[in-house]
């Protein structure tokens, strides 16, 4: 029904993209770019995922049992691959027994993309907390200290939690901590503070343990959050970078995006920045939220790709829905381009398999 | 009966077997684990899901360990007719909330999110009938939104009963003439919630139990493919990141 806007209208888009009007293109379509994706692979919960028996039910899966003829079905949650997860198992409404007789099949339970692994099938969830695991460098803030540990809330399902006995005490050598360091434990960190950590270990009921045992790691200073989905967060070497532009940038698997000044770790009595420094933090900020509005995967190419497009704009500029779209649209294609010159088979990048990728009037379409 | 179902067409000019517009938009308030807003016909609907996160000790039991809470609120504004303002402890938007609570702890897989909470808050921003099944439907969308595995997909219809026909989904003028209605939520074949507006003769029960699931079905594959459409966005360049 509505056409779309024309330039004077474009001050009153925020509303718009609150109302229901999907033609308007304030997002970025994958499709446009010439992205092949299969529309078979995403499924909605219930859907059947498969009746063959060789495959082992992963996560965002559930075992259902059909009976024949009453079309009534009865669910076993997937098996969850962890060892130490029983969870699924012990309070369901079928047993083993059953299944073994019956015909059953596999359905999903979560909403997202089908994904094989050799037997394992599981589906992924476009958005959803943080699942942790070991050796991920999130970014969390300081809920609650509490005894000998800090309750952190790391996007995670449950609290995280940072031991005492996890963290590094600036200037000293990993040691015992004493009362009088328990007792001082606000001066390392105190509620609401920011910190970068290392997922030690995932407890049975799924929280995380965390720890600060490397001089990398700990309290954050002046600088922003931006929180994405986590799922965007391209898992790679190092998530601490230090961008030429003299601004750092944590990027947390967990989806949370820790922008500061480059010094900004060391001390709590270090001199504010500079203006021109916070002006910096600010857009490398904006253009995080920018690619993660638009689905685009978070490293340090693409992060990096994105400041040198929006490098001309104001600030400000960048928290428009039609700038945000034009600054990810030419990172995408970049990113896009780039894979295709690595040309790796199967492996990696964003499994892509179409030679075709960008579209004639991709870009005449937006300027 | 006659400006209820006239010539076979209803106050509106749909046919009695026919859905108002189904319209959903996911996702569309980032603070939000998940979110949708929902259209059926001019009911508009705003769902909204914080969590799973940690609960607190007082709210878990041994018995239940996963705490699913929901808050309905049906602010004066969304409604011509009915301009009141309801308080936090108003007795029927609780009732709403528990009868959404119930259909959903039918199909929320808790046993995945223990020691957690789930708490979703249903806004109504415009109301011409059919609440609860449009609640229903948005709550659900949100679910699948925030990633929250569920049984199935879980969705709701409400169906009236006039000249020997049953009407899919009233509207607010509908439901005001006192028809015998029915709000029923399926997840698939399995029915989880089921009920009734006015008086219901226990003969017309079961048509109307059929063609309210069979509504259900199609409300399911409809709203279904709206995810489909909204996730092929996000999913599309997740594939290795």
């Amino acid at each position: 029904m509505q056409s779309a806007p024309d330039d004077e209208e474009l001050d009153s888009l925020s509303i718009r993209l609150v109302g229901l009007d999907e033609n308007y293109p304030v997002r970025l379509n994958w499709n446009d770019l010439g992205v092949q994706f299969s529309k078979q692979s995403i499924v909605v919960p219930g859907d059947r995922l498969t009746r063959s028996r060789e495959f082992i039910p992963g996560h965002g899966t559930l075992r259902r049992t059909v009976e024949a003829g009453s079309g009534n079905a009865s669910f076993a949650a997937g098996r969850r691959q962890k060892q130490n997860d029983d969870n699924a198992e012990d309070n369901d409404e079928d047993d083993e027994d059953e299944d073994e007789e019956g015909a059953w099949e596999l359905a999903a339970s979560v909403a997202g993309r089908q994904h094989v692994v050799n037997k394992l099938l599981c589906v992924l969830p476009g958005r959803s907390r943080y699942a942790g695991e070991i050796g991920d460098v999130v970014v969390g803030r300081v809920q609650e200290v509490a005894s000998r540990r800090w309750r952190i809330d790391a996007n995670a399902r449950l609290q995280a939690t940072l031991h005492l006995s996890g963290v590094l005490l600036p200037g000293e050598d990993l040691r015992r901590k004493s009362e009088e360091d328990e007792r001082a434990m606000r001066a390392v960190l105190a509620e609401g503070d920011l910190v970068s950590a290392e997922v030690q270990s995932v407890q049975a009921d799924g929280s995380l343990v965390l720890h600060t045992r490397n001089a990398r790691y700990g309290r954050l200073g002046q600088g922003t959050l931006v929180r994405v989905p986590p799922a965007l967060i391209k898992r790679s070497k190092t998530h601490f970078h230090s961008l030429p532009c003299g601004v750092t940038l944590v990027l947390g698997m967990n989806g949370y995006c820790w922008c500061g000044p480059t010094p900004g770790q060391s001390d709590v009595r270090e001199p504010l920045a500079s203006p021109a420094d916070r002006s910096e933090v600010a857009r490398v900020r904006a253009c995080v939220r920018l690619l993660a509005v638009n689905h685009v995967p978070l490293y340090d190419t693409s992060v990096m790709q994105a400041y040198e497009v929006a490098r001309e704009s104001p600030v400000a500029l960048l928290s428009r829905p039609d700038e945000q779209l034009r600054v990810a649209r030419l990172v995408a294609e970049q990113l896009l381009t780039a894979e295709v010159g690595e040309a790796q088979p199967g492996g990696g990048g964003f499994g892509l398999h179409s030679g075709d990728l960008i579209s004639g009037g991709a870009l005449s379409a937006v300027h | 009966m006659t400006d209820i179902l006239l010539n076979g067409r209803r106050v509106d000019g749909r046919r009695p077997n026919e859905h108002r517009l189904l319209r959903a938009q996911l996702g569309t308030q980032p603070q939000a684990d998940g979110s949708a807003l929902l259209e059926h016909g001019n009911s508009r609907l705003l769902a909204t899901v914080h969590g799973p996160a940690q609960a607190r000790a007082a709210d878990l039991s041994p018995e239940e360990d996963c705490v699913l809470r929901v808050l309905y609120n049906k602010p004066p504004f969304a409604s011509m007719t009915e301009r009141r303002r309801r308080g936090r402890g108003d007795r029927k938007q609780d009732e709403t909330a528990l009868l959404i609570e119930e259909a959903l702890g039918g199909v929320v897989l808790k046993q995945l999110y223990r020691r957690s909470q789930i708490e979703i808050r249903v806004q109504v921003l415009q109301s011409d009938g059919s609440e609860l099944s449009a609640a229903i439907n948005a709550v659900s969308l949100a679910l699948m939104d925030a990633g929250v595995a569920m049984r199935g997909h879980l969705a709701a219809v409400t169906v009236g009963y006039c000249d020997q026909a049953p009407l899919v989904d009233l509207n607010s003028y509908e439901q005001s003439a006192g028809l015998p209605s029915l709000t029923v939520a399926c997840v698939g074949q399995r029915v989880l919630h089921a009920s009734v507006g006015a008086r219901l003769h226990s003969q017309q029960l079961d048509p109307l139990l059929a063609c309210a699931s069979r509504a259900c079905a199609c409300v399911a594959n409809q709203l279904g493919q709206d995810v489909k459409a909204h996730l092929l966005a996000a999913c599309c360049f997740q594939s290795a990141a």
